[in-house]
């Protein structure tokens, strides 16, 4: 039966409304075709548990730190012994000199440097001094297993200053400190633990590179959808270019985020690996997607091919992936591309992420960097948004 | 409701050096059903691209339901609907589901989307097949399915580019028996083709494309006319037909006479009326009629006219 009387004046759908219609079909599409679940979710995951078994089970890269004892009392010696046991996991290098400490964290003959402070055991009785680190910009994660260690020694102080009470109760001659060999005190410090913690940069490097790789699905389809027709009806009814560019970048939002967190449930729960706090994981994630999505409309919009969105892609992916680190567990290059490296969204997320970790620092100090993260795909989205408003206005 | 559905004046368009539209102008009014009938390159697509808002023309301008056409603008886009020539639909959907993708895209609300997608389900008659994916289905149904996407919302002016290339016979008359029923119903048609028969059924006026220019435009009796084509009554005679052709010179009913060996074709105004004296005369001058054929003219030989060409070169 036709019915053509009750002829309306339409009405065009908000640019917001469209945009999420498309980006309902896009993921819908990719859902249906298990394109999204192959690439996003098991491609990450399969390739984070081979370097998890690569490097050991999910304990992830071993840091070797140097300690540098400049207190040199029995006090810091059994410190830097107790350390020694319990650092077994990781090669502990003992230094004495704080000059060559730093030298060798340079020339990366260690990762990092922990220092016991000239005046540390006096300090214990009253306010003890923390134990410093010497690290290197260039290997995160090291720099940040020593300072959860450093933190972690901080913790017990309590233990160490009772230790050395003791010794001191114990011999009532009070020899001088210097001639008791060392006072071991009974802390304890995983390192094992604590690089297990770090073992989540196994799983984000594999999931930035696939996210990365992602982005270019958003312009395959669109080349697609131009060659078999259907972006042309898409564009004679009420969608604006802006719409399309919005619609684009939000499918690859909900499937980038969709995909993070899939990485980041079954790594956790199934593979162990320690992310961090739940909510700020999630949080630096979506932040990261936000950005990469911001990224994925510029490539959107100037693919004309599908040879060129693929070659894009794969630019971004293993430019961003190399120099960002996400293919070495957080390592970067030295001098220029490690500082160029450590501004893609990847490395700045992985930052992020390792500040965050054990040990680490409160969501209020990574603020900026996910502000970043956030600024870098809405900068990129307005830029992306206009080269579809010059292809299709 | 605007009296003029969609008008082009003055389009032009070049992709490169090539001139792809030079000049093209005409109006489709409400209710009407005008045709671009134009061999494959002419500027057809061209032409409904830059109508549609999928093209920005170099010159000229074009208005829909009242509202200008602009690329990146929706105003005039809301009072069409387009039927692209190819299969416009996404496979791994299913029909509803691709209906309900683009009506949602069209505005429509839940409740109405609902309705309006039974609707022209029911139309094209894939209501039993709503639920299955296009990619299922055959090139006739894929047809109409892609016809249906583009009524969901009511649309003033429904423009149809070659919806017929690659149908089977009978889905294809299926597909012109129901835009005549759209047609019916007082739905504006924009249909290109370069099939003659289907711009002769369906279109009220037909404007003639070539090479990117419109040569022509017009009810088929006002191109007829206005190119000088006449019905043909077309006899085979034994022996010379030359007599009888001098026979006929002067007859008021006779345009002109072309002689063959066994054959006379003779131009008429009226070939109802002039049969019957042709037949005298015949008698008259002695030559024998074998056979008779009435052949009248269509926009095949109007395009062979205008152009020097066939349709399908």
């Amino acid at each position: 039966m036709i019915e053509l009387d009750r002829v309306r004046a339409t009405r065009s759908p908000s640019a917001l409304r469209a945009a999420l219609v498309l980006a309902a079909k896009d993921v819908r599409r990719g859902v249906r075709s298990r394109s999204l679940i192959l690439t996003a979710v098991v491609g990450p995951l399969v390739l984070g548990l081979i370097m998890a078994l690569a490097f050991g089970g999910s304990g992830g890269p071993k840091a070797t730190i140097a300690v540098v004892d400049l207190d040199a009392t029995p006090t810091s010696r059994g410190v830097v012994a107790v350390l020694g046991e319990q650092l077994a996991e990781g090669p502990v290098s003992l230094r004495t000199d704080l000059t060559d400490a730093r030298r060798a964290v340079v020339d990366e003959e260690v990762d990092a440097a922990l220092v016991i402070p000239a005046g540390y055991s006096a300090s214990l009785f009253a306010q003890p001094l923390p134990l410093q680190v010497v690290r290197n910009n260039q290997r995160a994660i090291p720099g940040e297993v020593a300072t959860a260690i450093a933190g972690e020694v901080a913790s017990q102080s309590d233990l160490i200053r009772a230790a050395s009470s003791t010794v001191v109760a114990l011999d009532q001659t009070q020899p001088p400190l210097t001639d008791v060999g060392e006072i071991r005190p009974a802390i304890t410090v995983d390192i094992g633990d604590l690089q297990g913690a770090f073992s989540a940069a196994l799983y984000f490097g594999p999931l930035t590179i696939f996210l990365f790789l992602g982005l270019g699905g958003a312009a395959r389809n669109l080349v697609r959808e131009d060659r078999e027709g259907t972006l042309a009806r898409i564009r004679s009814v009420a969608v604006s270019p802006r719409a399309l560019a919005t619609g684009s970048a939000i499918g690859v939002f909900v499937q980038g985020v969709l995909a993070s967190l899939a990485v980041y449930a079954v790594s956790s729960l199934v593979f162990g690996a320690r992310w961090g706090s739940p909510v700020e994981v999630v949080v630096v994630l979506v932040a990261l997607v936000v950005s990469l999505s911001g990224l994925s409309t510029i490539i959107t919009a100037a693919a004309r091919t599908e040879a060129q969105a693929e070659g894009w892609t794969n630019a971004f992916a293993f430019l961003f992936g190399v120099i960002g680190g996400s293919f070495f567990g957080g390592a970067q290059f030295p001098g220029l591309l490690g500082v160029i490296g450590s501004y893609t969204p990847n490395a700045v997320a992985m930052r992020a992420l390792v500040e965050l970790g054990p040990g680490g620092q409160d969501l209020a100090s990574v603020l900026p960097l996910l502000a970043a993260l956030v600024v870098v795909g809405v900068v990129a989205f307005a830029v992306g948004a206009q080269l579809m408003v010059r292809r299709f206005g | 409701m605007p009296t003029v559905a969609a008008s082009c004046v003055g389009l032009r368009k070049a992709y490169g050096d090539r001139l792809a539209v030079a000049d093209v102008g005409f109006t489709v009014h409400a209710g009407e059903s005008y045709g671009l009938l134009g061999p494959n390159g002419a500027g057809k697509t061209t032409t409904i691209s830059v109508l549609c808002g999928l093209l920005q023309a170099d010159a000229g301008t074009v208005e829909v339901g009242g509202a200008p056409m602009r690329t990146g603008r929706c105003d005039a886009k809301q009072h069409l609907g387009l039927v692209p020539q190819d299969i416009a639909l996404y496979p791994d959907l299913t029909a509803r589901e691709n209906l309900r993708f683009f009506g949602r895209l069209q505005g429509l609300g839940r409740s109405e989307l609902r309705t309006r997608v039974d609707e022209v389900l029911e139309i094209v008659a894939l209501e039993d097949r709503a639920g299955d994916r296009v990619e299922s289905f055959s090139g006739g149904m894929k047809r109409r399915c892609n016809i249906a996407a583009a009524l969901l919302h009511h649309p003033q002016l429904l423009v149809l580019d070659e919806p017929t290339v690659g149908v089977d016979p009978q889905s294809r008359a299926s597909i012109l028996d129901g835009i005549a029923a759209l047609q019916e119903h007082g739905m504006a048609v924009l249909y290109t083709t370069h099939y003659m028969e289907e711009a002769q059924r369906l279109c009220d006026r037909i404007g003639i494309i070539d090479e990117g220019r419109l040569v022509a435009e017009g009810t088929q009796t006002e191109l007829l006319a206005a190119v000088g084509q006449h019905p043909v009554v077309r006899l085979t005679v034994d022996g010379d037909p030359s007599g009888l052709a001098g026979a006929l010179a002067g007859d008021p009913l006779v345009v002109r006479t072309s002689v063959g060996d066994d054959r006379l074709e003779v131009a008429v105004t009226d070939p109802a009326r002039a049969l019957a004296p042709l037949i005298e005369r015949a008698e008259h001058v002695g030559t024998r009629i074998s056979g008779v054929e009435v052949v009248e003219p269509d926009l095949e030989s109007v395009f062979l006219h205008l152009t020097g060409k066939a349709l399908r070169d």
